[in-house]
């Protein structure tokens, strides 16, 4: 049997050079660089990370000092520089006088702890390695001996909330807080 | 070697499934071919409801930058934020007597952010850039360079007035 040799024809290269320009067509397409990402700068920021519904032991094992995963990427590295407790409050309907109040719920603590880690900064994110640092959104935060689910809510010195002070700030000698101690003005970690 | 009417029967289809898939994925990104759409420029307004003061001041400091959507599909331009109202927040309460009245939220503020995008639009409304719908009461998940957002669409109002070159 006579061994037969393949040669493209003409209508071969049209095949070829309408896939080859797709593919680069669709390349250029989603993986143009945006306009604001050209801009970057890595550096650490700060940003205040808080989780509700702790008890007091759980509360103070966040400590400064330790370094903490953030994102629920696991690809971002901080460390904890400062940890406040409060006193969970919530808002409840007054239903006589018309009016929300704001209770302190017993045994229930909030921490609030400031972080600091590398970022690349753009004209449209503070990006990590994972995932944003964006004030709002739900992440995760795991570290030597706790995990934990909570909130961004401040960014460096441009958006930190201004907070009562906290019941205690004994979280680096692990002293346990006096509960009569804890303030019942609004406001605060909620 | 001689092309027979096979080989370029086979190549034609080739070229048709070729060209049908790239047609595909253009409406696919683009919108579809059926749907007639012109670009437009156009102004609306987001409300989210009972955010932190964190929040607030992380809204207060997106004024001036870009937003974008931040659901887990889509991460389209939704434009620039050109105004940020912060007000004290309020809900209502069903009152011992069974009449509800509204009060004040303790430390809880309304936003409401104003954006201008450039975008497209048609008979059936006013869409991003990649296509999302822009319409009064759509739940946006969005998020602007300091703050992550859940809100509705308030009013969507064209303006004739072009934006400036760079602007989304």
């Amino acid at each position: 049997m006579a061994e037969h040799k393949y040669k493209f024809n003409w209508l071969d290269w049209v095949i070829v050079s309408v896939v080859i320009l797709a593919i680069i067509g669709g390349a250029w397409y989603f993986l143009k660089p945006k306009a604001q990402q050209n801009v970057a700068s890595t550096s650490d920021i700060t940003f205040q990370f808080q989780t509700k519904g702790a008890s007091m032991q759980v509360a103070q094992s966040y400590k400064p000092g330790l370094k903490v995963i953030f994102g629920e990427k696991r690809a971002d590295v901080g460390e904890i520089i400062d940890a406040k407790i409060y006193p969970q409050r919530d808002d409840l309907e007054d239903t006589l006088n018309g009016a929300w109040k704001t209770s302190i719920i017993p045994d229930f603590y909030v921490a609030v702890l400031t972080i600091k880690m590398p970022v690349t900064e753009t004209a449209s994110a503070f990006a990590g390695a994972g995932e944003n640092v964006t004030i709002g959104k739900q992440t995760i935060i795991e570290g030597k001996g706790f995990a934990t689910e909570g909130y961004v809510i401040g960014i460096n010195d441009i958006t930190q909330p201004q907070l009562d002070d906290p019941i205690n700030t004994a979280t680096r000698s692990g002293d346990m807080p006096d509960e009569d101690s804890f303030t019942t003005t609004q406001g605060g970690a909620q | 070697m001689k092309i027979t009417k096979r080989g370029i029967i086979i190549d034609i289809i080739i070229i048709v499934i070729v060209l049908a898939a790239i047609i595909g994925t253009v409406m696919r990104i683009k919108g579809t071919a059926t749907t007639a759409t012109n670009s437009a420029n156009f102004e609306y307004t987001i409300n989210i409801y009972g955010v932190k003061e964190g929040a607030a001041k992380g809204f207060q400091a997106s004024n001036d930058t870009d937003a974008f959507m931040a659901d887990n599909a889509r991460t389209d331009d939704l434009g620039k934020v050109v105004g940020v109202e912060v007000k004290p927040a309020k809900d209502f309460i069903e009152m011992a007597d069974g009449t509800f009245t509204m009060a004040e939220l303790p430390n809880r503020y309304d936003v409401t952010l104003t954006l201008q995008l450039k975008g497209t639009q048609n008979d059936r409304g006013y869409f991003t850039p990649q296509q999302s719908n822009i319409g009064s009461g759509g739940l946006i998940l969005g998020r602007t360079k300091y703050v992550f957002f859940e809100g509705y669409v308030g009013g969507v109002t064209p303006i004739d007035t072009p934006l400036p070159a760079g602007d989304n």
